[in-house]
């Protein structure tokens, strides 16, 4: 059980082997997997019928139908190939303070369990820090704890100006298009946010947005009276008396901005869902991340 | 108690409420926040707006430390003392004739007075706002240079505009007067003296005003003259000194010089090798000497180690015999202007010349036209006296100034003259040319246009040199006319010693001291001139004098002592700012 990464145990892991990740709609995938794809060709799936072209393997050719209609057609079925799975996790100051907040931690968490789930059934998942980190496809059950080795050697991304261009960057590993979560705190301005979500629309993604909060995002220095507030990204300090109007200020922008996150999500057809990292993983999994659908 | 106390500098509690306002303005900006890192300022800033309605300010106990910090910080730097560290101090800058010299050696080439001023400037520079500064310079006379008392500030302009004197220091003089006139006050000397003794010696610090560079120099002090034993001779005896820091060889060499006309025939008759330690005087005798003769005493480095300055190695004996005359026309006793000082010239009126003299002088009267030797003159009749002329240009090249560098001399009176066509001006000041000289007709004329005679003062290198330099062109002789140096002390064989004019020598001990210039006769010992020589500047010890002043305190002892107040504050700010740095830090990093 100690052996396990990230505070994970054994019987977590077994109930994500019983999980499968399903697109909302069907990718083409470079093997053989669980996944029916686009491709036509050789499945269980049946998919259409076409004109019989001389070198067609006879035996899929529907005899019912040539037997009504004196017509040859063929029958064309839906391969099923592996998913490609991307994982996009936001590597930025904000993400790693304060540190007690655990949001890289949980981030971290969250991205290997789906890389666990797509691991499992034979699905490439492709792991991305803006910035920091752009892995090459992991495939196999193997491959689970050399994930989690590059994602815990990740330093904190310190030049966020440039976040756009490094989403850039990420995308652009992405041979085929695939499913993608993205987790972030979402800490920055809404305007910011569609640019980015822009980038990754263009590449024909299924997106799920998984925005995590920390305690801090929630309610800052819930502790103090008052405070020097300073921002882990600019270093720039606000002195603050936390008082209740402050707070209840603070919390409206929050929920402002959440909320024109979660209406941008859902006029892109992006899903979008909330994590907390005071709330275990598994909860998180089995009860949140399954709501989307994607996991089931 | 607050009565007894007082500010050196009031204006530096200024400073006070603008650091107030700074810590208060720092405080308010800060409040009294924890630091706490959070992921993202994007709603904070959209909250800033919210700051000007804090509430009102609550200085914390760290505001209050700091505030006590700042307040401790500006007394110290406003100089709190006690009444009692009020100060008088007095600045006695000698400016006699020898602060014009310029010490060889001294980079940048500064004259002693310059050095002086600068050593000054050092000193009033660590007094306090409160101290009353009174400023007395020795030339031409002993005096203060202003009224009352100054501040700092003024005295350092005052002292600024302190000129160079061309008379004599009489120091222990001037620092009995000033020492009677300061009351209580401190005095400081700028000198190139050593005073001998003072009454108060802790009043009175000696800042020595000289080369500090020694020179490994072998000096001949002086040249005794004594009967021989056989008739028509005599005893030559060469006092050597050593002031060299080890052994040191030098050969003492005697050459007989023939004056003959206007030609020196010089013939070297004896030599003697010695060696000298450290410090060691020594009498080199040199017997059975044709009497009444000239001779040359000459020292030489043996191994060409030594610094030997030629002023100090060579030595004149002017024969007895009166070989030249000088011809004389004026109303003042030639012995009064210092001019029979050599015994072997002849001061003849010019009407009772019965020779051709070698030159004449005419003093206060005009050089007639038809004229036909060489001759001296002296502040001839015509335009009014100019006071306070300052010496503005001169010809270095000119053979009347060798040897010569003339300070930014102020003189105090001065004749204008009028250069001839045939002459040439070799010294000017502001007022006019004072010094010109020329070939009229083949007959060499200097004219002066001060008074260089009496030859005044203990040492006045540059109008003697000038003076001898133009004995020199005129005469056409390089002998001659030399001094006794002051000093020279003479051992009491007995008989009364007096000067060439008749005048007595004091005696200090069991010797005669000659105080002033001038050849020392005896009926049978004659001290002859040797040369400008002090040996001060060639003491044995670097900076430091052959004989210790007694009762005064040296120079590099520290003037004053500090404020005493100051320091407690400085370390109260200072356990303050361990108190505001450790605890408030540890406290929060605790907590």
């Amino acid at each position: 059980m100690s052996d396990l990464p990230l505070g994970f145990s054994g019987n977590f892991l077994s109930r994500l082997e019983l999980l499968r990740m399903r697109a909302r709609r069907s990718y083409l995938g470079s093997r053989q997997g669980s996944h029916l794809s686009m491709k036509r060709g050789h499945g269980m799936e049946f998919s259409d019928y076409r004109n019989y072209m001389p070198g067609d393997n006879p035996r899929y050719i529907d005899w019912s139908i040539f037997a009504r209609s004196d017509r040859v057609y063929v029958k064309q079925f839906q391969e099923e190939q592996d998913l490609p799975v991307f994982l996009l996790l936001d590597g930025s100051p904000s993400m790693h303070y304060p540190e007690d907040n655990r949001k890289w931690q949980y981030a971290m968490q969250i991205a290997a369990s789906l890389a666990y789930i797509g691991l499992m059934q034979h699905d490439s998942i492709r792991v991305s820090v803006p910035g920091a980190f752009y892995s090459p496809a992991y495939t196999g059950a193997r491959a689970f704890y050399r994930l989690i080795g590059d994602l815990e050697a990740v330093a904190p991304v310190t030049n966020q100006d440039l976040f756009q261009e490094h989403i850039q960057r990420a995308v652009s590993h992405f041979r085929f298009p695939g499913l993608c979560f993205f987790l972030s705190d979402f800490l920055m301005p809404v305007e910011h946010i569609r640019k980015v979500l822009d980038v990754l629309r263009a590449k024909n993604l299924d997106i799920c947005c998984i925005q995590i909060l920390g305690k801090d995002d929630i309610q800052p220095a819930s502790d103090l009276d008052s405070a020097e507030l300073v921002d882990s990204e600019t270093g720039e300090s606000f002195h603050l008396s936390l008082d209740k109007n402050i707070r209840e200020e603070y919390s409206y922008y929050l929920s402002q901005h959440n909320g024109e996150l979660k209406a941008m999500c859902e006029e892109y057809g992006i899903l979008y869902q909330l994590a907390y990292p005071e709330n275990s993983i598994e909860s998180f999994v089995f009860e949140n991340l399954t709501q989307t659908g994607l996991i089931r | 108690m607050i009565d007894a106390l007082a500010l050196a500098y009031p204006s530096a509690l200024l400073l006070l409420p603008a650091a107030i306002w700074g810590l208060v303005y720092i405080y308010r900006k800060r409040g009294n926040a924890i630091r706490r890192t959070i992921s993202s300022a994007l709603f904070v800033r959209m909250l800033e707006q919210r700051k000007a309605k804090r509430t009102r300010f609550k200085p914390p106990l760290r505001f209050l430390v700091e505030l006590l910090l700042f307040s401790l910080l500006a007394i110290g730097a406003a100089g709190l003392l006690l009444d009692s560290q009020k100060q008088h101090i007095v600045l006695l800058v000698d400016n006699s004739l020898s602060m014009a010299t310029i010490d060889i050696g001294v980079v940048p080439a500064q004259t002693r007075l310059e050095k002086a001023k600068e050593r000054a400037y050092k000193a009033l520079e660590s007094r306090n706002y409160f101290t009353e500064v009174s400023i007395w310079k020795t030339s031409p006379s002993l005096s203060p240079v202003h009224t009352g008392r100054l501040s700092v500030s003024a005295a350092r302009s005052k002292i600024d505009e302190l000129a160079q004197g061309v008379g004599a220091d009489r120091i222990e003089q001037a620092l009995q007067r000033v020492l009677q006139s300061a009351g209580e006050g401190e005095v400081i000397v700028f000198t190139d003296k050593v005073p001998d003794s003072t009454s108060d010696a802790t009043r009175v610090h000696v800042e020595t005003i000289r080369d500090e560079k020694r020179a490994q120099n072998i000096a001949l002090l002086g040249v005794t003259r004594s009967r021989g034993e056989r008739a028509g001779r005599e005893n030559i005896s060469a006092k050597v000194h050593s002031y060299a820091s080890r052994v040191a060889a030098v050969d003492v060499i005697v050459s007989r010089l023939d004056l003959v006309a206007s030609k020196i025939n010089s013939q070297k008759i004896r030599q003697v090798r010695i060696e000298l330690t450290a410090g060691e005087e020594r009498d080199v005798p040199f017997e059975n000497l044709v009497e009444g003769d000239s001779y040359k005493f000459e020292l030489r480095s043996v191994d060409d180690s030594l610094d030997m300055l030629r002023e100090d190695n060579l030595a004149w004996v002017v024969g007895t015999k009166k070989s030249d005359v000088i011809g004389y026309v004026g109303d003042a006793d030639p012995r009064s202007l210092g001019l029979t000082n050599a015994g072997h010239l002849q001061i003849v009126p010019l009407k009772e010349l019965t020779e051709m003299p070698i030159f004449s002088v005419f003093y206060g009267v005009d050089v007639p036209d038809d004229y036909e030797g060489n001759a001296l003159g002296i502040m001839p009749p015509g335009r009014e006296l100019v006071q306070g002329s300052k010496l503005s240009v001169y010809d270095e090249t000119h053979p009347l100034t060798s040897y010569i560098s003339f300070p930014a001399l102020t003189l105090s009176a001065v004749r204008p003259l009028d250069v001839p066509d045939w002459a040439q001006s070799v010294i000017e000041t502001t007022a006019g040319t004072i010094l010109y000289a020329g070939t009229r007709e083949g007959s060499k004329r200097v004219i002066y246009g001060y008074d260089p005679l009496p030859y005044l003062g203990k040492k006045a290198p540059l109008r003697s040199i000038l003076i001898l330099n133009t004995f020199k062109w005129l005469s056409e002789k390089n002998v001659s006319l030399q001094s006794s140096v002051p000093g020279v002390r003479i051992r009491d064989e007995g008989v009364r010693m007096s000067y060439d004019d008749g005048s007595a020598l004091s005696k200090s001990g069991d010797s005669y001291v000659a105080e002033r210039t001038g050849l020392v006769h005896t009926p049978n010992v004659v001290v002859d001139a040797v040369n400008f020589f002090d040996p001060n500047e060639s003491a044995p010890e670097q900076g430091t004098f052959a004989i210790p002043p007694t009762g005064v305190t040296r120079s590099s002892e520290e003037p004053l002592s500090g404020a005493p107040l100051s320091r407690t504050l400085a370390l109260i700010v200072f356990a303050l700012l361990l108190l505001d740095v450790f605890f408030f830090e540890v406290r929060k990093r605790i907590l």
